[in-house]
């Protein structure tokens, strides 16, 4: 948690993003809050098409055409909402970069990889010398366990992992105050996807970034992050430290999510029934109520508030206090 | 006896060079992508083949059912030396062995109803049409959890979520009876909760139909929970294989150690610092000589077949983790470092001369990590220094408390 006195990085207030559709607008971000201090790691997770990367793209300006937003959003105390496409792009790279899932896509074939760092520098920093950016291309890319002298290679000749590590490297050699990374190791091997989340955490221990890691694989985050907020139907349904949520978790969504999870102690096969629902058409009341063990009358009319609960917050009925409940529809 | 067994099985790829280089009369690169590999799957079990992209592990299952010839070795299906039958003497094992694949999405053509692509195995056989194939898709739909079955034969695949399209393709898969399916990563590409639903469901088949499977994979964590026995592949060659529960309870090989060192633990409480190997898997084209893993293994020594560029890795670990100014000393001792097959030849920089070279490779040698172990001589030669790495040789699968590994640390 960002204590008193210290200006969050990351700002997010009542944040809605909305994609037209024929059958009319799709909220995939459905009003959520998160606000996110300087080296920390939060982990935003939920199962595909809940919306979690609409809400990063959202939060880098990057949402594709036909696309909306609203809310507030503010990176490192600049409102980003209010800037012109010229100033996000300033902003992005300077203050808030992302790490995408397959890195090769990113990085132009015909470009050896410290021109890359010398273009993106100079684009931003046009008083920095050639010399000076591609010594900062090599202090990046020792620090990620990318050796030096492999700088003047094309991306093509480098594996899978060293790609990732030199996206990284793109996204922080300016210093910026927020990395986002989209499923940065999804499409890597076990051991790679291990030593990228070092690389992770340690840009948030040694750097003081701000790290948003957006992933279905909870034991990613529970590895990697401090806090994490678990994202149903694009709403945030629970959010605190990860020891609190991913051990004792409040939501009857996150404990299917959690105790689905196959990991090396698991005695039983656990899911949650049903399936998410279609967001262009999602269910009155608490979004997860059709598929919810705990399901009251409540649940079905009325979203529930979020709730304090430890060292964070939950969405759910079965925190608020009976006496607290609102009155059930007069019938007829 | 084993219902399924391979014998030294080998699989290589030619990739054909280019058009000059042929014209040239240059050989073309081969790829051996299953290189010696043996296992034996009984009856009615689950045999885990885990590896990471690149290990071999789905060219393998694929071989084995010969949907890609393989170059060499044995497969014996319940007794038979498939390998040896001819095409039509083949066609009868092939009902009786099946595939389901990774991505269900690619499985099924989109332009087919769901009833019709279930019921496709049985029209291609000649076993049934009509009103009975599709009373038949009908029945395996409700089998595998597609209910009511109405509702999904006339359906399209985009009609489908992921799980449902899985679910699909394991009726298809199991229209025909067969009695031994090779699941090649059945659910690495669905999310967390539906993963759960599609292994119940592959284990509750197994059981009630009797099935053996062949179960690929690279999460580690499923495979403990599926399998009954288990192989760790890595490029091409089994490093590890044994009953599961001992594999998972007592790890041998450090390339199996690393993978499940690796796996990530949903409790934070188990949070713990991790020693991960640097590297990634090396160009199955040129893989590393004798044991293969060597040049990632942070206990790789002399008789592992360490070259030079290994030693060059192994300066570089060495000075990620040195105070600044012993790093600038070393790196200025050493100024040139040039990899030679199982040499290195070391040209001296600024801060000293081929003695003091000498005197630094000596004591690496002494005090060094394991891998500066494996220098045998290191010599002046006029202004550079050679230095000459011991031979290796390639492990052999040894017996390790009912686990065949195949790694020098067990002799």
């Amino acid at each position: 948690m960002t204590g008193p006195g210290v200006a969050a990085v990351l700002d997010v207030r009542d944040l809605r993003v909305w994609y037209a559709t024929p059958r009319g607008p799709l909220l995939a971000v459905d009003g959520i809050d998160l606000s996110l201090g300087a080296g920390e790691c939060l982990g935003l997770v939920g199962e595909s098409g809940c919306g979690k990367s609409s809400l990063g793209r959202a939060i880098l300006g990057l949402l594709p055409e036909g696309a909306g937003c609203d809310g507030v959003l503010s990176v490192a105390g600049v409102a980003v909402m209010s800037l012109s496409p010229h100033e996000r792009r300033e902003l992005r790279g300077e203050q808030v970069s992302l790490i995408f899932q397959e890195p090769m896509s990113r990085l132009d074939p015909l470009m050896r990889v410290e021109d890359h760092f010398v273009e993106m520098i100079t684009a931003h920093r046009p008083e920095v010398s050639k010399q000076e950016a591609r010594r900062m291309c090599y202090e990046t890319l020792a620090s990620l366990g990318v050796p030096p002298r492999r700088a003047s290679q094309y991306p093509h000749e480098f594996s899978g992992g060293m790609r990732q590590r030199i996206m990284i490297g793109l996204g922080i050699v300016l210093r910026p105050r927020l990395v986002v990374a989209d499923e940065p190791t999804t499409a890597l091997d076990t051991l790679v996807q291990a030593q990228i989340l070092e690389i992770l955490r340690g840009l948030a221990d040694d750097q003081g970034i701000a790290v948003l890691l957006i992933t279905h694989n909870i034991g990613a985050v529970a590895e990697t992050c401090d806090r994490v907020a678990v994202m149903y139907a694009a709403k945030i349904v629970e959010v605190g430290s990860v020891d609190q949520v991913l051990s004792r978790p409040g939501h009857p969504y996150t404990q299917g999510l959690v105790a689905s999870v196959i990991h090396l102690q698991s005695e039983t096969l656990s899911s949650i029934p049903g399936s998410p629902p279609d967001l262009a058409d999602p269910p009155a009341g608490c979004r997860f109520h059709p598929r919810c063990p705990h399901v009251m009358d409540v649940c079905r009319t009325t979203e529930p508030p979020p709730v304090a609960v430890g060292d964070g917050t939950v969405a759910c009925w079965l925190h608020v206090p009976v006496g607290s409940h609102p009155a059930p529809h007069p019938s007829g | 006896m084993a219902f399924v067994e391979t014998r030294d099985l080998r699989t290589s790829f030619s990739l054909s060079g280019s058009f000059l280089s042929r014209l040239a009369g240059r050989p073309g690169v081969s790829i051996t992508a299953v290189d010696g590999v043996s296992l034996s799957v009984e009856q009615g079990h689950i045999y885990g083949v885990v590896g990471e992209s690149g290990s071999g592990k789905t060219t393998l299952g694929r071989s084995i059912l010969r949907l890609v010839e393989p170059t060499s070795g044995v497969v014996l299906f319940d007794g038979e030396d498939i390998l040896a039958l001819s095409p039509r003497q083949f066609r009868p094992y092939r009902r009786r062995m099946q595939i389901v694949f990774q991505d269900p999405q690619a499985a099924l053509s989109p332009a087919m109803t769901v009833g019709a692509a279930v019921a496709h195995p049985l029209v291609i056989h000649g076993l049934a049409n009509g009103q009975e194939a599709r009373r038949r898709a009908g029945d395996m739909l409700e089998r595998v959890g597609l209910e009511p079955a109405q509702r999904f034969l006339d359906a399209y695949p985009t009609d489908l979520s992921g799980g449902q399209k899985q679910r699909a393709v394991i009726a298809r898969a199991l229209m025909l009876g067969p009695e031994f399916v090779v699941a090649d990563e059945p659910v690495s590409m669905l999310d967390a909760s539906v993963r759960t639903k599609i292994l119940s469901l592959l284990l509750d088949l197994q059981r009630s139909l009797g099935l053996t499977y062949l179960f690929i994979t690279h999460d580690l964590a499923a495979a403990r929970f599926v399998c009954d026995s288990i192989a760790i592949l890595y490029l091409g060659q089994v490093v590890e294989q044994g009953p599961a529960r001992g594999v998972y309870a007592q790890p041998r090989h450090p390339y199996t150690r690393a993978l499940l060192a690796a796996v990530p633990q949903p409790d934070p409480a188990r949070r713990a610092k991790k020693d991960i190997p640097g590297g990634e898997i090396p160009d199955a084209a040129s893989p590393p000589a004798n044991c293969r893993f060597h040049p990632r293994c942070p206990r790789a020594f002399s008789p592992c077949g360490l070259e030079g560029k290994d030693l060059v890795d192994a300066l570089e670990a060495r000075w990620t983790g040195l105070p600044e100014d012993e790093f600038a000393w070393e790196r200025a001792l050493l100024g040139g470092l040039l990899p030679q097959g199982r040499r290195l030849v070391v040209r001296p920089g600024r801060s000293g001369g081929s003695a003091e070279v000498v005197a630094f490779f000596e004591r690496l040698r002494d005090e060094g990590p394991p891998a500066f172990r494996s220098i045998e001589s290191i010599a002046a030669v006029g202004p550079m220094v050679v230095l000459g790495l011991s031979e290796g040789h390639d492990p052999t699968p040894v017996d390790v408390g009912g686990s065949l590994v195949s790694c020098h640390l067990y002799p």
